[in-house]
């Protein structure tokens, strides 16, 4: 059998998995705010490890594109291994354990690590609302489909409708064209006078109009409609095509891949192992990072979606309180605060209608993909516990990720189903657990 | 309106209860709550299984098998009941007389079991480990899954006319008298606790009845062949200690093909994360006996806790000191086999007539003794 | 590092360049089921980076790998359809 482990330390992108036992930081997620966060925390020389599930540091937005890491990630990733910050790859938080360690998972194999305080800086990810025919092959997250063209997915010429809401679908739409892809149809749900607003709102900030200038450019020659929505997708085994609504009027179009993208969740499972007090799904941490557990901080987009800017102030924030340097914080509060004020103005613009969304599904509409559970059989229950007992949604291997998001848009149920291990592990590697830790 | 009966908690017991007093034509009212510790139905087994620690038990555990068995043709499929029967596994030679002792034990009250010498376990259990001396087949054992189950309980009770309050949680019993916290008061002539661990709110109880924790692993589905729930027969000196953690082999097949394994026990604990250390060893004795599972990857680990007694056995019956105040908890870890037993004993009590065994045993008046 | 790794999916050799992940590779060569679900549709990735357990594949025996995590590596062995 070929050697996994062996690859991971020829390949030059990817750093060894393995850990120290013990360090004094320890930073969970390895995207703009835990970089940050390492940066500032062994800027006061202290001893920091940074772990990230992905094979390449950079987080969302700073994706690697085929391995290759984007500029400015790859200098402040190279800056810090200068600095000696331990920086692991492949490795993911699975459990909290007590006396400040975690349980990671890196090659299959789990070990812990001991920390003085840790931050945690998991990110966000994209909400899923079902529809029919979303889980066919070819229908992917707009922000999904953005990162599996930078893992490697060649997409020239595939036919691609963009559908959903926000701002990240230009952007998408935007790369996907650059890749080669033939993007046929953005399908904005708001519609064009909130647009406008939104708009209105965004140039208020420096640096933004230019950004949507440059976006436009871009989009160029691709159709663009507001008030849009994707009604189902059909295909026979895959996509083939979509029928959309336009102002009350349907059409269909013949495509190969359909990006969704609704809005941004956090990443709140490892914040709820550590048992972090959570606030309008979110964690709620104080304005130096900290949570209501002790020595337990947070960054970045678990704390608020509120894109790039906010999350390297927050991870800077975050590893000087956690090297205990609160007066090389408080020099960044009142820029968070800005940051933070602008991102909350910019929330409602794309909200969007429950009523509308349930408008959609159907009995059969699969609400659990791991499970295969349809709406039907979850709609009359009372919350997201009974629907979990009754029908296993949500106990399938993504431990509700996706249909916890889904329950809670579509029935205002709040999804709290996190258990250890975060990821599937093997029976022989939990019966390890014990002399792994000796 | 006064109820003639006022049921406290809807867990499986006080769900069984509600069914079996709706259908006698009293006017049931079941009040459940949040409590300190999460329901035990929602994170037990499921192994409805006769056991034999104490003539008590042997009795109340048999006869709430027969009635699981009368019940199962009403149950829904997703409450999945599978007459899969029990394999008690012996590690040695030593645990083979025990093997025997049982034989001759279930043979008593007519229970028919069947001894396995190594030959015939291992073509039983293709998977379990190579070597084991045997086992005892107890046939008429079922798994099912429990909280579908409780579910219909509780509909059938409603479609009978019980009525069932939700996020009612009680903070005082009086004769005659329920009260939640919400300030709501309801009367009813009986009153049944069975709030599981939750059911110290009666101060006699709580004295009493003290949280157990337990640990339960489930895996992805599987293609490894489990045919019957296996359980090791050092089990029993895990159920009985009282104050040592314990860990035993215990493998549930599900008829999804996923493999839910325990168990664990522990006092003293009330926290409910998973205890890392506690599951390391409970998979150490799983792969010591069924080595086969090896690669299954687990997808879920979760607690629960117990609602013990000192000696083992169930408070059910009139609590002293009250006028029709009933207990029907302490069910530790066999509270969904003996859910139907436990019902069927209260509504004998509270209808003035014979049980078909005697309640003496596990009437609470032992409580102080 | 070699310029093309070489790579059996369901037993058929397939080639990709480095950086790619699983994912990718398989999408590039046209599979749709990464696995089967309890109700025996296809399934393939939807997020894209480690969410949704969609795009789960068997890699070198090792099974519930997120292929839209792992890298391509020269002589894996990958099945799908699990
Ligand atoms: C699909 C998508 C597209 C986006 N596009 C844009 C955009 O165009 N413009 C913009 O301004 N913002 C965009 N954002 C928002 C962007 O995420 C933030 O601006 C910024 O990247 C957030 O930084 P972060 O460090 O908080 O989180 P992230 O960048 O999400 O980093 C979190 C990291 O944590 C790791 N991680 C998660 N769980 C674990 C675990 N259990 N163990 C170990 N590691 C773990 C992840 O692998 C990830 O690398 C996008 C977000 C998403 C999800
Ligand atoms: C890991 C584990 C494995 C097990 N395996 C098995 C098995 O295989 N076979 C078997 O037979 N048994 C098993 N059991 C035991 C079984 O689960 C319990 O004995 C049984 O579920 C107890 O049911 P109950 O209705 O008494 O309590 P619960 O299910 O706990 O229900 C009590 C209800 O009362 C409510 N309540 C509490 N306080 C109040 C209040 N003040 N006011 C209103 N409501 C209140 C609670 O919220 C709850 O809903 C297992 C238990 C565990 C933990
Ligand atoms: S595509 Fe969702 S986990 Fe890989």
């Amino acid at each position: 059998m070929y050697d996994l482990a062996s690859n991971r330390s020829q390949t030059a992108w990817r750093s060894k998995p393995v850990a120290k036992k013990k360090t004094e930081i320890l930073v969970i997620g390895g995207g703009p705010a835990g970089l940050a966060a390492a940066e500032a925390a062994s800027s006061h020389g202290k001893q920091v490890t940074v772990i990230d599930e992905n094979p390449a540091f950079g987080g969302q937005i700073w994706r690697a594109e085929k391995s290759e890491l984007s500029e400015k990630a790859k200098n402040l990733v190279e800056a810090l291994e200068k600095n000696g910050v331990e920086m692991i790859a492949s490795c993911t938080c699975v459990a909290s354990l007590p006396d400040k360690r975690i349980l990671a998972l890196s090659n299959g194999k789990t070990f812990p690590i001991r920390y003085d305080k840790v931050i945690i800086a998991t990110g966000a990810r994209e909400q899923f609302v079902p529809f029919p025919g979303w889980t066919l092959p070819g229908v992917f997250g707009a922000g999904g489909l953005q990162a599996l063209v930078k893992g490697g997915y060649d997409i020239s010429g595939k036919r691609i409708v963009v559908a959903g809401t926000g701002p990240l679908l230009l952007a998408v739409a935007a790369y996907l064209k650059k890749k080669g892809g033939n993007v046929i149809l953005i399908a904005e749900r708001t519609d064009l006078l909130s647009l406008i607003g939104f708009g209105l709102s965004a140039l208020r900030v420096p640096g933004k109009w230019r950004e949507a200038l440059e976006l436009r450019k871009e989009i160029r020659g691709i159709s663009y409609m507001t008030s849009s929505s994707v009604l189902w997708a059909d295909g026979n085994g895959k996509l083939s095509r979509v029928t959309i609504t336009n102002d009350n009027e349907e059409s269909e179009i013949e495509c190969d891949l359909l990006a969704i993208g609704w809005h941004l969740v956090p990443n709140l499972e490892v914040p709820t192992l550590f048992g972090c007090d959570l606030l309008a799904c979110a964690v709620n941490a104080d304005e130096y990072m900290r949570t209501s557990v002790e020595d337990v901080l947070s960054a970045g987009e678990i704390n608020f979606v509120g894109g790039l800017e906010l999350s390297l102030i927050e991870g800077k924030i975050a590893g000087h309180s956690a090297a205990e340097n609160l007066e090389a914080a408080r020099g960044l509060l009142a820029k968070r605060s800005r940051l933070l004020t602008f991102a909350s103005s910019m929330l409602n613009t794309f909200l969007t209608d429950p009523e509308e969304l349930r408008k959609a599904v159907t009995n059969d509409t699969i609400v659990c993909r791991c499970e295969d559970v349809p709406y039907g059989r979850v709609k009359d229950l009372k919350g997201f516990n009974e629907a979990k007992l009754e029908t296993r949604l949500g106990m399938g291997q993504c431990q509700g990720r996706v249909c916890g998001s889904a329950c809670e848009v579509l029935f205002g149920w709040e999804a709290n189903s996190v258990r250890p291990p975060l990821v599937p592990l093997k029976i022989s590697e939990l019966a390890n657990f014990e002399t792994e830790n000796k | 309106m006064t109820y003639d009966v006022a049921i406290i908690g809807a867990g499986i017991v006080g769900a069984a209860c509600a069914d079996r007093l709706s259908s006698e034509g009293l006017s049931v009212c079941v009040i459940d709550g949040p409590s300190e510790f999460a329901p035990a139905t929602a994170a037990g087994m499921g192994h409805i299984v006769v056991m034999d620690d104490s003539d008590a038990q042997f009795a109340l555990t048999s006869y709430s098998q027969k009635l699981w068995d009368e019940f199962a043709s009403e149950l829904p499929p997703e409450a999945e009941f599978e007459n899969c029967g029990t394999l008690w596994i012996a590690a040695d030679e030593e645990e083979m007389e025990e093997v025997d002792r049982k034989f001759w034990k279930y043979a008593e009250i007519g229970l028919t079991t069947e001894i396995l010498d190594e030959r015939s376990l291992r073509s039983a259990e293709p998977n379990l480990k190579k070597g084991l001396p045997g086992a005892l087949r107890v046939p008429g054992d079922s798994v099912v899954y429990q909280p579908v189950a409780t579910n219909f309980l509780l509909a059938r009770a409603q479609a009978a006319g019980a009525s069932i309050s939700r996020n009612a949680a009680v903070s005082l019993v009086i004769d005659g008298l329920v009260e939640t916290w919400g300030g709501e008061r309801i009367e009813a002539q009986h009153i049944v606790i069975s709030a599981g661990c939750g059911s110290t709110l009666l101060p006699e109880l709580a004295k009493a009845v003290k949280p157990r924790k337990g640990h339960l692993v489930i895996t992805e589905r599987t293609n490894t062949t489990v045919n019957h729930q296996l359980v090791e027969l050092g089990y029993l000196r895990s159920a009985h200690g009282t104050d040592r953690d314990s860990v035993a082999f215990n493998i549930q097949p599900r008829k999804t093909g996923q493999l839910l394994i325990g168990s664990s026990r522990q006092y003293g604990s009330d926290d409910p994360s998973a205890d890392l250390e506690i599951v390391a060893k409970m998979m150490k004795r799983a792969l010591e006996y069924f080595p086969s599972a090896a690669d299954a990857q687990a997808t879920r680990i979760w607690t629960g806790f117990r609602p013990a007694t000192p000696d083992g056995l169930p408070y059910i019956g009139m609590v002293p000191g009250y006028e029709k105040v009933y207990a029907a908890t302490g069910h530790e870890g066999l509270g969904i086999t003996t859910a139907l037993g436990t019902a069927a004993l209260i509504a004998d009590e509270i209808l003035g007539r014979e049980s078909a065994i005697p309640r003496e045993p596990y009437s609470p008046t032992r409580i102080d003794g | 590092m070699a310029e093309i790794l070489r790579y059996k999916i369901d037993g058929t050799e397939h080639e990709a360049s480095p950086g790619t992940t699983v994912a990718a590779a398989l999408l590039n060569v046209g599979v749709t089921a990464f696995r089967i679900s309890v109700s025996g549709e296809p399934r393939a990735p939807l997020c894209g980076m480690g969410i949704c357990f969609d795009c789960r594949v068997t890699i070198d025996g090792v099974s519930n790998v997120r292929s839209c995590l792992e890298p391509v590596a020269d002589g894996m062995e990958i099945e799908t359809g699990g």
